[in-house]
């Protein structure tokens, strides 16, 4: 297994005491493996993500639980360790590559750092890796984009720079947050293409992290689906996405618009998601959920294993629920 | 179609880029000359009708016009070129108390509504100083509304902030009713709210339009949620609209590249293995359009014609298309 999270507790110290964002996540990514992790705002699937590159906004922090990357654990390395994995071993790409890249610096000059400080190798060498990283990505005429600065390229580009960034150093494991929520549709089949063709190439293992299943469905093995800090259901996408378990599952797939139900009302999820200071008692989703059940009021389900995955649900979708 | 409520002909909005001081003094020192100022033809040319409680569509990507339109049409800014006439009437010579009959409904209605005024409070100002209701029916009225969008009266009372991302779309959405619209032009409304969410105030627009016939011209890049909420679909390609007809006929059935490869490009909840079919590079400067078709850089059926020659909008049966080779 090449990452392994497990029971991860995240808080993030108040006033009021420790505000708890993450409860007790299970979470397995294999190497080579694209792995799909599904939630809305506030669900906690970034500060997860984060969680594993050890970029927890202070004072938020890890209270329990470990993560383990080769077998190693992440949460017990000490800075220099996590320096030599962060963007060598593991790589992260953001949301807004505005964000990401340095406004002031040159492309050449953040990926040729992003090269040479992790190994030795001689510059000219290094910029050869690095043209051919954006040549991998797409990027026409990559030794001038080279010697651009942000600025001067569309999103779509500095997105693709980002990515190729994080191509660089053969990366074990990438985690995408976002990666192209802010593009176009055109540029964001683009980039989903090729990602999924250089993960497949390289044995890299992915874990793509979205508020849009479609997205997900396109591109990912597995796929996990996050609610209120905690994992609810994960599986292969099939199964996931034709035989949804739990009912924030489906109730996402149903919020979609389809061709099917044009002219009618979308069967929409009632409510809002519960901010993690005021949980609901028992399951989180129990109050937005149409299947809710005394016990859901109460009691905190558990994660139920499947031949294939996983769910934490009282009252789950069978069958004769889809019919 | 009987009588159109909106009727655009021939609109056009040219942007200049001002070139900067520097530049000016550069250009006066090497060549004596002042710069050639560049301008983009952000929206070039484009008619169409829009029928009373009719909703319309408009679709492309980012850079392609669309908010400009809607800007040109709620009269944000002023045309250059062509003419928006509403019931008849030619937009610019419309008395004020008419147009409030166009309303506008934003994507971020954090940066739409004011964050330093209860919400409430906002809803009413546009009410009473544009004498929609008598003072004494105003908090009926405003109940009445806050019913039909779904908000809790409570929330009136609280300020933007304070409220959920859907729950001030909502109060986005009553802002635009309030004023007793015929036609309200909702720019991305649910680009920036979560799935869940999305379904929510899609079913509102929905329930909205059914019950006070309402028209609405739909920006959206989804294509999924155009072909839920609209008649028909206006697709529009670097400031061109390339291709109009049925929202379900166009979508299912398109007759541009553009649309099709736009079409190809959305993903789906699908149990395939999806591949993404993607079309080739990005949408060109539009301070610099290719000669010929706009499309004809990214576009596989491109001919000699395609790069030379730039295609009008044609009837192509029941839609219009600007294309030398329609699929």
């Amino acid at each position: 297994m090449l990452l392994e999270i497990k029971n991860l507790e995240v808080v993030f110290p108040m006033r009021q005491g420790d505000l708890r964002v993450l409860h007790g996540i299970d979470l397995a990514v294999e190497k080579g493996e694209i792995l799909g992790l599904v939630g809305e705002s506030g669900s906690g699937k970034s500060v997860l993500s984060k969680a594993v590159m050890g970029l927890l906004a202070k004072p938020g922090r890890a209270s329990g639980g470990e993560i383990l990357f080769q077998g190693q654990d992440l949460l017990k390395a000490d800075a220099k360790a996590l320096r030599s994995l962060r963007g060598n071993r593991i790589a992260m790409i953001f949301q807004d590559p505005m964000a990401t890249l340095n406004p002031v610096l040159r492309i050449d000059a953040q990926m040729l750092e992003a090269v040479q400080g992790h190994r030795k190798m001689p510059s000219a060498e290094a910029r050869r890796l690095c043209i051919e990283a954006l040549r991998k990505v797409g990027i026409p005429a990559p030794e001038e984009r080279f010697l651009n600065y942000p600025h001067q390229l569309s999103g779509g580009m500095r997105q693709r720079i980002a990515i190729a960034t994080a191509l660089l150093n053969d990366p074990d494991l990438i985690l995408a947050d976002e990666a192209t929520t802010a593009l176009d549709v055109t540029i964001q089949a683009q980039i989903l293409s090729e990602m999924k063709a250089l993960c497949r190439e390289s044995g890299t293992a992915l874990v793509w992290v979205t508020h849009d299943l479609a997205v997900v469905s396109g591109i990912a093995d597995r796929i996990a689906v996050m609610y209120a800090g905690r994992i609810v259901e994960c599986g292969p996408t099939q199964e996931v996405l034709s035989r949804p378990k739990h009912p924030y599952t489906q109730g996402l797939l149903d919020s979609v618009p389809s061709a099917a139900q044009r002219g009618q009302d979308l069967r929409q999820i009632p409510g809002l998601m519960p901010s993690p200071s005021a949980l609901p008692p028992g399951c989180a989703f129990n109050p937005r959920c149409l299947r809710a059940k005394e016990a859901c009021r109460s009691n905190q389900p558990v994660m139920t294993q499947t031949p294939t995955g996983a769910f934490a649900c009282f009252n789950p979708l069978s069958e004769g629920d889809r019919a | 179609m009987t009588a159109p409520l909106l009727s655009v002909r021939n609109l056009g909005r040219k942007f200049v880029q001002k070139p900067s001081a520097v530049a000016v003094a550069a250009s006066l020192l090497t060549t004596g000359k002042r710069p050639v100022q560049k301008a983009v033809r952000a929206v070039n040319d484009i008619s169409f009708d829009l029928g009373p409680g009719e909703a319309l569509g408009l679709v492309g990507e980012s850079g392609c016009g669309k908010s400009t339109v809607a800007r040109l049409i709620t009269g944000l800014i002023t045309p250059d070129q062509g003419a928006i006439t509403y019931k008849g009437e030619t937009l610019a010579a419309m008395a004020r108390k008419d147009r409030l009959k166009i309303q506008m409904v934003f994507q971020d209605p954090l940066g739409s509504l004011d964050p330093r005024m209860r919400l409430g409070d906002q809803i009413a100002e546009g009410v009473r100083v544009h004498n929609i209701v008598p003072a004494a029916e105003l908090k009926d009225y405003l109940a009445g509304i806050f019913a039909d969008c779904g908000i809790d009266p409570v929330l009136a009372q609280r300020y933007p902030h304070q409220v959920s991302g859907g729950q001030r779309q909502r109060f986005g959405i009553a802002r635009a009713l309030a004023m007793k619209p015929d036609l309200v032009i909702c720019d991305e409304p649910v680009a920036a709210l979560d799935v869940s969410i999305q379904a929510q105030v899609i079913n509102l627009l929905a329930r909205l339009r059914r019950e006070r016939g309402l028209s609405y011209i739909f920006i959206s890049h989804d294509l999924n949620v155009v072909r839920h909420l609209c008649d028909r679909v206006a697709v529009m390609y670097l400031g061109k609209l390339i291709e109009i007809g049925d929202a379900a006929e166009v979508l299912s059935d398109p007759r541009h590249p553009y649309t099709s490869a736009l079409g190809d490009a959305a993903p789906r909840v699908t149990l395939d293995a999806q591949e993404f079919r993607a079309i080739k590079g990005e949408i060109p400067s539009p301070l610099n359009p290719p000669k010929g078709c706009f499309f004809n850089p990214r576009c596989s059926l491109a001919t000699d014609l395609c790069r030379s020659e730039a295609p009008e909008l044609r009837d192509l049966g029941a839609r219009k298309v600007a294309c030398h080779t329609p699929l």
